[in-house]
């Protein structure tokens, strides 16, 4: 779909829309907490698609850890840019945070989407068997997109506890990966 | 670090969480270093994994009609401007051919520009070429194009992907030679990310290895104080 679009079909963004566009949305509004600003972001991330269609290298990495990629910038970028909202360690709960996708809305490619679902939900899986300080840093640093030294800023804690969580807990979130089985390379393979 | 590694550094280097000055320290490491760049690339693969962590949300139902009107309005726009993308590559058609006849065909409207001017000059040129800059884990969705002639001292830079920076924050561009970064131009990206502009260096091209641009204060620096954003080869084609 990314060669008919680098050939001038603009048609296929609505193929590639339904194929992607929720994960992009989805990741956005993780990020920025805001839907209007989540819809800007995945507008964006569209058009850069279409932008960059003709350059886009497959050796280089799958279509939609390309477009996450993106998203997580301009969401990042969007987050310093406004800089007004302080960030809160409470609003990385996923559990409870956010409109969960209903059954009856997995259209258009029904296996798919409970795939990725159900990789969402290992991944969470995996995070949540890290001590809340470890998994705390690392979604500050992640989606908060917060350096060490405002994560301890922001938490009053000493900048090396900081990055001996960071460290620790990235360690046991590979083990954990491991551990529900998932590794590093899924994404490539999805 | 550990024996002059940067092990200790990795999971926050992908994780986005070093200051610039320990962003430039790995990035510098990371050139030379085999071992520790497997260590990025397998840190990277989980830090991937967390762009799939947050559970699937619906988006508003008017949102995909939103995105292809979007998308749409900017090809109209383009070809309105004549500033579209290069054709697609066919076999009969070499890519880099194909990107010359567009920039080529770029350069007829304003005369004037300095930039176009630089490019058709260049174009004429049979030795020009076409360097490919592309963006690191810093700016992966930054890409650009270097064209000169190795034999020359000057080039254009087109690049498009430039994320905003603060106010007191600039791009810098880089020629290094063997190894050791020359400071060059210091730009801001246009609004759309873009920018194109003329690259003059000190002597002649074939004498520098790498084109980079990195973060740097509105004033230049010296020698790269930031996190390297876009970096090509300047390798004899």
């Amino acid at each position: 779909m990314v060669e008919r679009l680098a050939s001038g079909d603009v048609e296929v963004i609505g193929t590639l829309y339904d194929r992607y566009g929720r994960l992009i949305y989805t990741l956005a509004l993780r990020i920025v907490h805001e839907p209007g600003i989540a819809e800007e972001i995945t507008q964006e991330v569209f058009v850069r698609l279409w932008r960059a269609a003709t350059s886009f290298q497959r050796e280089r990495g799958t279509v939609h850890s390309w477009l996450l990629r993106i998203t997580h910038n301009l969401a990042l970028n969007e987050v310093r840019r406004q800089q007004s909202r302080p960030i809160s360690a409470d609003t990385f709960d996923w559990v409870t945070d956010g409109e969960q996708l209903p059954d009856e809305q997995l259209e258009n490619d029904p296996q798919r989407m409970v795939m990725l679902r159900e990789r969402s939900a290992m991944i969470q899986s995996a995070l949540r068997q890290l001590p809340e300080p470890q998994r705390q840093v690392i979604e500050l640093a992640f989606y908060g997109g917060l350096s060490q030294a405002e994560i301890a800023a922001a938490l009053g804690f000493p900048i090396g506890t900081v990055k001996s969580r960071i460290r620790l807990g990235m360690i046991r979130l590979r083990d954990a990966l491991g551990t529900v089985g998932i590794d590093g390379r899924w994404a490539e393979m999805l | 670090m550990t024996m002059g590694h940067i092990d200790d550094l990795v999971d926050a280097y992908v994780l986005g969480a070093l200051d610039l000055n320990e962003v430039a320290e790995v990035e510098a490491h990371l050139t030379m270093c085999d071992q520790c760049r497997a260590l990025v690339e397998t840190a990277q693969r989980v830090n991937t994994l967390l762009l799939y962590a947050p559970p699937p949300v619906l988006p508003p139902s008017g949102l995909r009609l939103r995105v292809i009107s979007r998308v749409r309005q900017e090809a109209e726009q383009a070809r309105a401007s004549e500033i579209s993308r290069p054709p697609a590559a066919t076999s009969e058609d070499p890519p880099r051919q194909n990107l010359i006849h567009w920039l080529r065909s770029l350069t007829r409207p304003r005369p004037a520009d300095p930039v176009l001017n630089g490019l058709a000059r260049l174009l004429a040129d049979p030795g020009c070429t076409i360097w490919e800059m592309t963006g690191t884990e810093s700016l992966p969705d930054a890409h650009a194009r270097f064209i000169a002639t190795r034999q020359g001292s000057e080039g254009v830079l087109m690049a498009n992907g430039l994320a905003p920076l603060s106010a007191d924050r600039a791009y810098q561009v880089w020629l290094l030679q063997d190894g050791t970064p020359i400071p060059n131009v210091v730009f801001q990206p246009n609004a759309d990310g873009s920018m194109r502009l003329l690259v003059r260096a000190p002597k002649q091209l074939a004498n520098f290895g790498v084109i980079a641009i990195s973060a740097e204060p509105t004033s230049g620096s010296l020698a790269p104080t930031g996190a390297i954003m876009l970096m090509g080869a300047l390798s004899s084609v």
